[in-house]
């Protein structure tokens, strides 16, 4: 019997029960959905490394041979070790993509993962190549790869189409930020494929440790090799670029995943129960009479207890079936644009399914609270209707301006200030949307300012000119001294005991690349000491004054220098030297590049260009990432929209509802009905007004937690342009004056007669 | 004819069919300007729904409601919204004053709407409540409530007072000074009250007394000389 009474209740205060299953459904959509989404990325990426057996660390430096594997082979704890050499060339290809050759000449550590063609063969005499450099350029099994390295053209026949666990994220170096296979890919090839006199010079040592890596691990090899001075760096899984890469996507993801929800919960919560207490003390008599029928507190409680369970249930369980399903499929397509895995699956975790369970509880518990805050009066008591809260003058009263606010003012502040939990949630709900709002249109800006910075404010060149070793400026340009000249390498830095892999970059005479500090302000390059990047230094955790000493590739010896600046980029980190400075410690810069404003005075009959790369091309890849972004930003939008709307409709069929009386003695008094609109807008407005200036700061705080876990390779200052903040606010209200819209029709209804006709 | 409002053939119903129920039935009655009149009935009679009807809040389902020159049944939603702000006066059993405003905004809430409103201030001293003015409803007793109620039904100076039961909610002494106050303002101001009850000690107030039944009209009767509120004895 109480249950068909819960029925009917729940038909009479329909709009609060819906909006609470919305919540509750969402709540649950989000959560289960985001978290199957990032768990599903851990499982996919997990099995596949282990499927592939990715290599636990990677020795890095020059001419490896039998004598370092076995070396290394034959450390405790080591299981498997392979030779690799790794070695940019370029394809013959429409674009002169570079092309990333995996030289092996064994098949156990760090396998490819062949996906269409012949199995991976590592005596075979052809190539395996990466599966999006193959369909970028239209290259199929079967057919001849073209390929050129200093001066020299090879040919080999794709024997199959292969992914790779290292090139999770595939892309050349850090500033590439999206595959690209006009720009890059990579490629397998069996030593046996190549016949170099002398063998092969192996670049690399792919390390498969038995259990887990021991910290001392990668300290030993070290110490181990470099006495024979061929080892560069040990780079373990946490700072592989590609692995490190997704790692902090996976991060991202779960920091979204565990934020986002945590808005719809929280307002869920409010709802629940502001409408369960409501619903209760319309229902007090009710209690009192089966209080005084001999219902056992325990039944009555029980019965208030299962409305809130139900809802929360129907709408958990329904959140729990299409959130995992919907969100991941919505975020990995436009993820499968940036990594590239065997598989995309989303994971429901047990954590997953328990966020049903604290719906059910918070949902469950509110009614209950709600329930035996009435029920602590005896049965007498709660029989008679209870008193109306008292109003109290209260302190923003005293002030002046008080004298000041309209009437209707007055009274929306008195009223809010009476009805705590209803603008508890009001505010709750109002600031999650703008927050959302925020959040989303702040990634944006983040992104625009970023690009604008680096591509307007740094690079100031327009082409950059790849050379090899041979080249000299006279030999290229009609007017060599429109060019600034660059040196790009890696250099190996000490970092206390251990050592780091770092780019560095030297700069001749010129002003193609400006230089800013941490607070935006230029930098010039000095003539000594280096300029080092705020987050390279926050890696070797140094600062200005400091000393840095670092090794060439291949070599021993030690060179030192000092921190003169600190500088800020988006995308360039490492040290960064300007010629004479690197001269000054007794060095040579090795042109490998030159920065032009203008492509034009480049020689027609130019030798030794390897490469010509113009900046608009690279921001164009820098685009497709943006225009991904929007999908991020949409479903922010959607859901602030939804959240604004859900809250803000219960919101006001809730004060509605409370407020019958008095809307209908304004009505007897004569009120026309826009004037007892205009009462309703002007509270709607005052608690969209407070909430949303809470929301903005909220979101820029979401802003910077997203901004902050990117990358180690990325310095992505959080921004949000103050018209986009504007903006934010102006579409909270555009929504809340939506909803009130849609409420409006219920004032046209009331009806005067049957509100006032007794004391409820 | 200087009636202020006639009542011609009017009659009420609610539901349809075997369900219908008539709540008032072919009601025809005269009221002059300045009288002061107790509508007198058991419960159910109607009395309600009349004044409903004449205050503008309800519309009669047939017949003709007038006043002064005009046809209230004939208004509009907003024609019957001007109808009450500007001319009528209401005042319920159970005050129906706003909580969370005190005296003094309760009855300033006829001025956002009515030129003609009087000064708050005036309206309350006249109630004899000039000292609860900053007093929030629920600080204050039922009769001082009441007395709000009806500063607030005066304040925009109507035609027409209408009284839905005063002192229903009240115990006998308050009432009387309710009753006694009314009957003052009616006198002194020359306004026209209509107070429903179903206490018939109180037909020996007014000028005139219309007993109703069943939704009729069973008795009209004019009382020559009514006694003053103060030696009624309950
Ligand atoms: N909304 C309604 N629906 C159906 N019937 C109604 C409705 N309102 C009133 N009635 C009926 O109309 C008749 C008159 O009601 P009314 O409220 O006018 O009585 P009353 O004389 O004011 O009684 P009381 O002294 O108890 O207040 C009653 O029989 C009632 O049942
Ligand atoms: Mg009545």
């Amino acid at each position: 019997m109480l249950l068909k009474k819960m029925f009917r209740d729940m038909r009479a205060a329909k709009v609060q029960f819906v909006s609470i299953f919305i919540l509750a459904f969402l709540g649950v959509f989000v959560f289960s959905g985001m978290r199957a989404q990032w768990e599903g990325m851990r499982e996919n990426v997990d099995s596949y490394y282990q499927d592939t057996n990715l290599a636990d660390l990677f020795v890095m430096g020059v001419s490896f041979g039998g004598e370092e594997l076995a070396a290394v082979e034959a450390l405790n704890n080591v299981s498997t070790a392979q030779l690799r050499l790794e070695l940019d060339v370029i394809a013959d290809l429409e674009n002169e993509p570079t092309l990333r050759l995996l030289i092996s000449d064994r098949n156990d550590v760090s396998q490819p993962m062949v996906v269409a063609g012949a199995a991976y063969d590592p005596n075979g005499k052809g190539i395996w190549l990466d599966r999006a450099f193959a369909e970028g350029n239209e290259l199929e099994v079967g057919e001849v790869i073209e390929l050129s390295y200093e001066g020299m053209t090879f040919e080999f026949v794709i024997e199959g189409l292969i992914l790779h666990p290292e090139f999770v994220h595939n892309v050349k170096d850090a500033k590439q930020l999206v595959t690209d296979p006009s720009i890059f890919g990579y490629a397998c090839l069996p030593s046996a494929a190549l016949s170099i006199p002398g063998g092969i010079p192996y670049s690399h040592i792919l390390v498969d440790v038995d259990d887990q890596v021991d910290p001392n691990e990668q300290k030993n090899l070290e110490t181990l090799l470099s006495e024979g001075s061929k080892v560069f760096h040990v780079m373990t899984r946490e700072t592989h670029p590609s692995i490190d890469v997704f790692e902090s996507e996976i991060a991202q993801n779960r920091e979204m995943g565990n934020l986002f929800p945590l808005v719809f919960f929280f307002v869920a919560a409010l709802s629940m129960m502001t409408t369960m207490t409501r619903l209760v003390l319309a229902q007090r008599t009710l209690i009192g009479t089966l209080m005084g029928m001999g219902f056992s507190r325990r039944k009555i409680v029980a019965h208030y207890v299962s409305y809130g369970l139900w809802i929360g249930l129907a709408g958990g369980v329904l959140g729990l079936m299409t959130g995992p399903a919907l969100i991941s499929a919505l975020l990995y397509s436009f993820q499968e644009v940036f990594y590239s895995l065997p598989e995309w699956s989303s994971y429901v975790s047990p954590i997953s399914i328990s966020s049903v369970a604290v719906v059910v509880f918070i949902c469950a518990g509110a009614g209950y609270f709600a329930c035996i805050r009435e029920m602590r009066d005896l049965p007498a008591a709660v029989l008679r209707p209870k008193a109306p809260k008292v109003s109290k003058h209260t302190v923003v009263e005293k002030s002046k301006i008080w004298h000041r606010l309209s009437f209707s003012v007055k009274w929306s502040i008195r009223d809010i200030l009476r009805s705590k939990a209803r603008t508890m949630m009001a505010i709750a709900g109002v600031s999650g949307c703008t927050l959302m709002l925020v959040w989303g249109i702040g990634l944006y800006d983040s992104m625009i300012a970023s690009q604008t910075w680096y591509f307007e404010d740094l690079q100031r060149y327009s082409s950059k000119v790849y050379v090899d070793s041979s080249a000299t400026p006279e030999a290229i340009f009609e007017q060599p001294a429109k060019m600034q000249a660059v040196d790009e390498r890696t250099v190996s830095v000490r970092d206390g005991e251990k050592r780091q892999m770092l780019p560095m970059r030297i700069f001749g005479e010129g002003n193609m690349e400006h230089f800013e500090d941490k607070n935006g302000k230029p930098l010039t390059l000095p003539e000594e000491g280096m300029l080092v990047s705020l987050k390279t230094a926050e890696l070797l955790n140094i600062g200005v004054g400091d000393k840095v000493s670092f090794r060439l590739l291949g070599e021993e010896k030690d060179y030192e220098s000092y921190v003169s600046s600190i500088n800020r980029s988006p995308f360039d980190q490492g040290i960064v030297m300007s010629e004479d400075a690197f001269e000054a410690i007794g060095l040579e810069m090795n042109t490998s590049a030159y920065l032009l404003s203008d492509r034009e005075i480049v020689r027609e009959d130019a030798k030794g260009i390897v490469d010509i790369k113009d900046k608009e091309f690279i921001k164009d890849s820098y685009g497709q990432m943006l225009e991904s972004l929007n999908m991020i930003i949409i479903v922010l939008f959607l859901a602030a929209v939804l959240l604004g709307v859900v809250v803000l409709y219960n919101l006001g069929s809730l004060s509605y509802a409370e407020r019958i009386r008095e809307l209908a003695t304004l009505r007897v008094l004569g009120y026309p009905l826009p004037h007892i609109r205009k009462l309703l807008r002007v509270q709607t407005l005052l608690l969209t007004a407070i909430g949303s200036l809470a929301g903005v700061p909220l979101g820029i705080f979401f802003i910077r937690l997203i901004t902050e876990s990117i990358s180690e390779n990325i310095d992505f200052p959080s921004y949000i342009a103050p018209v986009s903040v504007i903006l934010c606010v102006a579409g909270t209200f555009v929504v809340a004056l939506t909803v009130d819209g849609l409420l409006s029709g219920k004032t046209k209804r009331i009806d005067m007669v049957g509100a006032l006709k007794a004391v409820e | 004819m200087n009636s202020l409002i006639s009542f011609e053939k009017v009659s009420r119903e609610y539901g349809s069919g075997d369900s219908k129920v008539f709540a008032l039935r072919d009601i025809s009655f005269d009221i002059r300007k300045g009288e002061f009149v107790v509508i007198l009935g058991p419960s159910g009679a109607g009395k309600s729904t009349l004044l409903n009807i004449l205050g503008g809040m309800d519309q009669a389902s047939s017949g003709r409601v007038c006043f002064g020159d005009e046809i209230v049944s004939e208004y509009n939603d907003s024609q019957l919204t001007s109808y009450r702000a500007k001319r009528i006066g209401f005042v319920f059993q159970f005050y129906n004053l706003i909580p969370n405003l005190t005296a003094y905004e309760n009855v300033s809430l006829t001025r956002e709407i009515n030129d003609t409103s009087l000064d708050p201030d005036m309206t309350l001293s006249d109630v004899g409540l000039e000292g609860r003015r900053d007093h929030f409803p629920a600080q204050m007793s039922g009769g001082e409530q009441q007395r709000v109620a009806i500063a607030r039904a005066l304040n925009k100076s109507p035609e027409l007072l209408l009284c839905d039961e005063p002192t229903g909610a009240l115990d006998s002494e308050t009432g009387v000074h309710i009753l006694s106050l009314l009957q003052r303002l009616s006198a002194e101001q020359g306004r026209t009250v209509i107070v429903v009850t179903h206490n018939s000690k109180l037909t020996q107030l007014a000028g005139r007394v219309i007993y109703l039944r069943d939704g009729q009209i069973e008795k009209d009767e004019i009382n020559d000389h009514p006694i003053d509120a103060k030696e009624v004895r309950w």
